[in-house]
């Protein structure tokens, strides 16, 4: 089989692999775009939003900004310290991709989302990763955020709570399920540990999404430290 | 759409892609020692139990109190599937089912 027909089979299976996960984005979506609406932005800002920054936590915690009228400073800046984790997660994605060309690696970075991370992760862990499998992940989630914000911007009220359909623990559950794959051995459950509870204290002491950095640090060091010995 | 919400919309675009590309790039074909390949090696893990763990207990940023036990119901069930049979779709799914039905029974 040629580059191509690999190329297409791998986006293929990685779309495939993430429908429950832009099933699930999908629904957060329909709650970003109602939320944005009541925020003050028109469907055209919501839409845009979603199209070009594609990063959920980060939009949501821009919406009482901006119907705060606070700084773009103060804006851009909370974007950042909530996406800083991205530089975490670049840095061992990049691992798994050797020998892949620049530009391809810089198309395959704007898809580099929580859910298509940890999926590539776990297959790469299995298998050579095909960026084309990245790719196909990233659509997928792609079109399930923006149709869903677009969905609930434009008529989200009709549509109720995604909790109702138990959307909200679909995400929690495929998350459980691919940190399954990378439990190993001692190292492995000592990682567990330290990230969860890093993890739970920095959900109630720090920032938005400061557990995530200080869970996937703390975690990791501790992993290695373990490894060592 | 207003000018000033949409050029912060695009200086929002532009610093997340810059959390998403630099460190894909700027480590990219690099060698690194072999403490920091062992550590990044325990990244992704470290990455999913800070998502998964508080997606269990917290609802923005406070503990899920109604939540709570159809959740780790739900999170177990879906732990030991993956552990037994290896299948993600099929682990995923019934723990999502198994939360909706505790969820139903307790509340």
């Amino acid at each position: 089989m040629g580059e191509a027909g690999q190329s297409r089979r791998e986006s293929l299976e990685g779309a495939r692999d993430s429908l429950p996960l832009a099933l699930s984005a999908f629904a957060y979506a329909i709650g970003f775009g109602v939320l944005a609406r009541a925020a003050g932005l028109t469907v055209a800002e919501t839409s845009l939003m979603s199209a070009l920054v594609f990063a959920g936590a980060s939009q949501f915690a821009a919406l009482p900004l901006l119907s705060a009228a606070a700084s773009p400073a103060t804006i851009l800046a909370t974007t950042a310290a909530i996406n800083l984790r991205h530089l975490l997660m670049g840095a061992s994605l990049t691992r798994v991709l050797r020998g892949v060309p620049p530009p391809l690696l810089a198309a395959v970075a704007f898809g580099l989302s929580d859910e298509t991370y940890a999926l590539v992760m776990g297959r790469a862990k299995r298998q050579r990763l095909h960026p084309a499998y990245i790719l196909g992940s990233f659509l997928a989630l792609y079109v399930g955020w923006n149709a869903g914000t677009g969905l609930g911007a434009g008529l989200g009220a009709l549509i109720g709570p995604p909790e109702r359909y138990g959307l909200d623990f679909a995400v929690t559950a495929v998350f459980i399920a691919l940190l399954t794959f990378f439990l190993e051995g001692r190292p492995g459950w000592g990682v567990l540990g330290a990230a969860a509870a890093i993890s739970i204290g920095g959900v109630l002491l720090l920032p938005v999404n400061g557990h995530l950095i200080a869970a996937g640090l703390g975690g990791s060091l501790v992993g290695a430290a373990l490894e060592k010995r | 759409m207003r000018t000033e919400v949409a050029l912060i919309i695009l200086g929002m675009a532009g610093v997340t892609y810059l959390t998403r590309a630099a460190a894909t790039l700027a480590l990219r074909d690099r060698p690194l020692p072999a403490r920091a390949e062992r550590w990044l090696r325990h990244v992704p893990l470290a990455i999913l139990a800070a998502l998964a763990i508080p997606g269990l207990l917290f609802t923005g940023g406070a503990v899920d109190l109604p939540r709570l036990a159809p959740r780790l119901v739900g999170g177990l069930l879906t732990f030991w599937l993956v552990r037994r049979t290896r299948n993600l779709f099929v682990a995923v799914a019934a723990g999502v089912l198994a939360y909706l039905g505790a969820l139903r029974l307790l509340t």
